[in-house]
């Protein structure tokens, strides 16, 4: 199910929610597990075969956990150590075999010129997330000793539908807490209406902004993979225009997920703040998908050795991580080559802070200029790792690249033929592009007005009352606007 | 109760957003068509500006004024027996591009001096042409006439469409009749005041079933609903082979009274065919209101320039589409070009066969 579709909105929520605080006044457990049902529904809407599939990895890691829970109580670290490595295995057997199988495959037969066929495998929706979500609960019940004694509580954790189906990537320890406590089950108003805010500044973002700037990105990157050469206008307007759609699109889709939660009083974790206010790479890892880039430096870098074991060790370990971290968004090539891209920027932003003196760095961060440049630079390295993120195939990113660098081919008869046949105009295009990027790296960004939606509401009656009716609204406005266009528009990180 | 009160003030500051932004946006406002000038005769009022745009993020935005008599062109019409009345619907009006690209100023550029006169008005079949045939000759002594018909325009013509402007013909008699569009209700006319209104209500065509609609569907991330674009047409369930020839036969006779001098026919060709037909070398199927129609216009000697060929040489030579765009399949100025080429071309010969 969507959160931008009529179903969700004034179906599934209305219900969940009334029936989740109905449940909770009487019994804690059971509105827990109102809500796990209603999050399994959530995700059978879509893909009801796929249910069973994800009850069995919540039931297999819980039965994981358990063992490894008891043996790490009972002294037995061997042992815990034991049903760590089945736990972990087993889950990315499972990740494998329905995100990788294939294009392992292909990658066999093209190297070996064989023709081994598994069929089609298709990919259940937010597997990536859900099995990430479970291996670092393994992770932490082997390191720290995390419990879970709850099934129902567990369950809700992995299938929390704000959450389920593209992150945040949350951590145990974030959610069970608020699961435990009494005040997760009171109605609070004043939460419902500052979770309905976020939600609808989430629902703008996608709604508007990131299904507004999507015609100009398809425009280009689709020709482009079937091998038709855009002119440079048109390189540069796709790459800008996919740069801000992935963003608003992904920091919708959070905000939403965040506002939601809060309508449950319980607290997910920011996933953005503000990447494209960066002024270099080290710092854009650190804004753009926090909750993933968290995840891969807790469970992926530091277990490598992380910065422990040297300075050519850090760096290979930088890379192997982000070259896995592109793996893990999509079996091709493409986005290895742009997690491997992320660590060579990394890798470059580390070694130039390296060799250039604290004093000077200090006053080039001080200068404005200094400061225009490095975002500048930032900006175009991030712009030009998102061509291979977006293009289907090397040969797509290598022409939409090569109109980056004012390589492009001679348009017939039109100025911009690529955005003729999309009926688009390059004028319109970047009169989207501009003012975003600039939103992007100058305004506020939606956790501050979020936070400031909260706190208004809790603070003010009055205000709590305006508010919620005019988040009311915009979501039944947008709603309507999304339910009224002509195709439906999922969320970009459903595939991944 | 003071609670719902501010609720409710929250929610109109929300809608008087809407409005203050879709003002200063282009936001589509009130075409406010009417009779004016004829009891079936579907138009604009005289010297009427309006802004039209396409989709919900309006695009092709364009301010668009009628002329003294109703449609949407900046050409005056008067008394002009050298004149060409360019007759049909939204093809004709063009109003996703800008003037000079519209069908009307590029003929009239090949025609070197003759006016041309576009009568084109959104969502009309092929009866209204016929009336607006005998409007051009009767107001304007116009001999002329080239129609523009697109592969739903017979079907249009059939009581009981939504694109019917006032004569139609019965889908079981087949006998024609007349079925005028009910004036503005008062809340409709109050309603056109609100730019709001007009996008919510005209461009993105809210209607509460289709809402149920998509509470109810079942649609995965994946799948589509099928796209209301240009080139798709209304189905319904009678048989083309029965209300065509009627239909057709109905259209020539009215017409053939009027046109004293020239009258031709253009086709529109079934494009999303000939794009297949390019990229996979599928044989194109055969479309069977066009077939039909260009067998029956054969037949009656009615002259009837058909694209498909047109279009489909234009295909095997540029990669340059036909449509405004994916979503709207109305013709865009490329397309636009070819036909008007072809139309002078039709009109010269036949000057010379004369």
């Amino acid at each position: 199910m969507l959160f931008t579709t009529a179903i969700f909105v004034f179906l599934f929520l209305p219900i969940t929610f009334a029936g989740f605080f109905a449940i909770a006044s009487r019994s804690h457990r059971s509105a827990a597990a109102w809500l796990f049902l209603c999050s399994l529904v959530f995700y059978g809407y879509w893909m009801p075969e796929f249910v069973t599939l994800l009850l069995a990895s919540i039931c297999g890691n819980y039965l994981v956990g358990n063992r490894i829970g008891t043996s790490t109580s009972a002294g037995r670290r061997d042992s815990a150590r034991r049903w760590l490595i089945v736990g972990v295995a087993a889950n990315l057997a499972v990740l494998g075999y329905f995100k990788y199988s294939g294009f392992l495959l292909a990658n066999i037969n093209q190297l070996a010129g064989l023709g081994l066929d598994i069929g089609h495998v298709i990919l259940p929706i937010g597997i990536s997330f859900y099995t990430f979500t479970q291996i670092a609960f393994l992770a932490d019940t082997y390191q720290k000793g995390v419990r879970e004694y709850k099934f129902v509580h567990y369950g809700l954790f992995v299938t929390y539908f704000p959450h389920l189906i593209a992150g945040p990537v949350l951590h145990h320890a974030q959610m069970m807490p608020q699961f435990g406590e009494a005040k997760t089950y009171r109605l609070n108003w004043a939460n419902v209406t500052g979770g309905l805010a976020i939600f609808a500044v989430g629902l703008f973002k996608k709604v508007v902004l990131a299904d507004g700037l999507s015609p100009y990105a398809d425009a280009i990157f689709g020709p482009a993979d079937q091998g038709l050469w855009p002119t440079y206008t048109e390189a540069w307007l796709g790459a800008l225009a996919y740069t801000l759609q992935l963003y608003f699109d992904f920091s919708g889709y959070s905000d939403m997920a965040v506002g939601l939660s809060w309508i449950f009083n319980v607290r997910l974790p920011f996933n953005f703040n503000s990447p494209y206010k960066a002024v270099n790479i080290i710092e854009f890892w650190r804004r753009w998908h926090i909750t993933l880039s968290n995840f891969l430096r807790d469970y992926l870098y530091i277990p490598l050795g992380g910065n422990r074991l040297g300075r050519f060790r850090r760096h290979l370990n930088l890379l192997v991580t982000m070259l896995l971290g592109g793996l893990w968004h999509g079996a091709s090539w493409t986005f290895v080559a742009w997690g491997g891209l992320h660590g060579a920027y990394l890798m470059i932003n580390h070694g130039y802070r390296a060799l250039v003196a604290p004093t000077v760095q200090k006053r080039l961060d001080e200068s404005r200029l200094g400061t225009v440049v490095a975002w500048s630079v930032t900006t175009l390295a991030v712009i030009v790792a998102w061509v291979f993120f977006r293009a289907s195939t090397f040969e797509g990113a290598a022409r939409v690249l090569s109109g980056l660098a004012f390589l492009g081919h001679e348009p017939e008869g039109v100025a911009n033929p690529l955005l003729w046949n999309a009926g688009l105009h390059a004028g319109t295009g970047f009169a989207w592009c501009v003012p975003l990027l600039i939103v992007a790296a100058l305004a506020p960004n939606s956790n501050q007005i979020g936070t400031w939606a909260l706190l208004l509401s809790r603070s003010r009656e009055n205000a709590r009352a305006l508010m919620a009716g005019a988040a009311c609204t915009t979501i039944a406005l947008l709603v309507l606007l999304n339910s009224a266009r002509d195709t439906v528009s999922a969320f970009i990180y459903f595939n991944f | 109760m003071r609670v719902v009160a501010l609720f409710l003030v929250g929610a109109v500051a929300i809608l008087c957003l809407l409005e203050a932004t879709l003002r200063m946006l282009p936001g589509p406002t009130a075409t406010r068509t009417g009779y004016y000038f004829d009891p079936v005769i579907l138009t604009y009022p005289p010297n009427h500006e309006w802004q039209s745009a396409s989709g919900w993020d309006l695009r092709n935005s364009r301010r668009m004024k009628s002329n003294n008599y109703g449609f949407a062109t900046s050409r005056q019409f008067t008394k002009d027996p050298t004149a060409v009345a360019l007759i049909g619907d939204s093809f004709v009006e063009a109003s996703s591009l800008r003037e000079d690209e519209g069908l009307g100023p590029q003929l009239e550029r090949h025609l070197e001096g003759r006016p041309v006169y576009s009568m084109g008005v959104p969502g009309s079949s092929l009866l209204d042409y016929a009336e607006r045939v005998r409007f051009a000759a009767e107001r304007f002594a116009i001999r002329d006439f080239v129609v523009i018909l697109e592969r739903g325009d017979v079907r249009q013509s059939l009581c009981g469409d939504a694109n019917v402007a006032a004569a139609c013909i019965d889908r079981t008699t087949f006998q024609p009749r007349i079925e005028k569009q009910a004036p503005p209700t008062r809340a409709k006319d109050l309603l056109r005041e609100s730019v709001a209104a007009q996008y919510l209500l005209g461009q993105l065509r809210l209607d509460p079933r289709r809402l149920l609609d998509a509470i109810l569907a079942s649609a995965g991330p994946a799948s589509g609903k099928n796209s209301a674009d240009g080139l798709a047409i209304n189905k319904v369930t009678l048989n083309p082979q029965v209300y065509v020839e009627p239909v057709f036969d109905l259209f020539v006779q009215r017409v053939s009274k009027q046109a004293s001098g020239r009258l031709i026919l253009v086709l529109d060709a079934d494009r999303r065919a000939i794009y297949r037909n390019m990229e996979d070398g599928e044989p194109m199927p055969d479309d069977p209101d066009r077939v039909l129609l260009l067998k029956l216009a054969h037949e009656r000697g009615i002259d009837i320039i058909d694209l498909e060929p047109i279009f489909a040489s234009h295909a095997a030579k540029s990669k340059l589409k036909l449509e405004v765009s994916p979503t709207d399949g109305h013709w865009n100025s490329v397309a636009l070009s070819l036909i008007s080429s072809a139309i002078a071309d039709r009109l010269r010969k036949r000057e010379q066969t004369r």
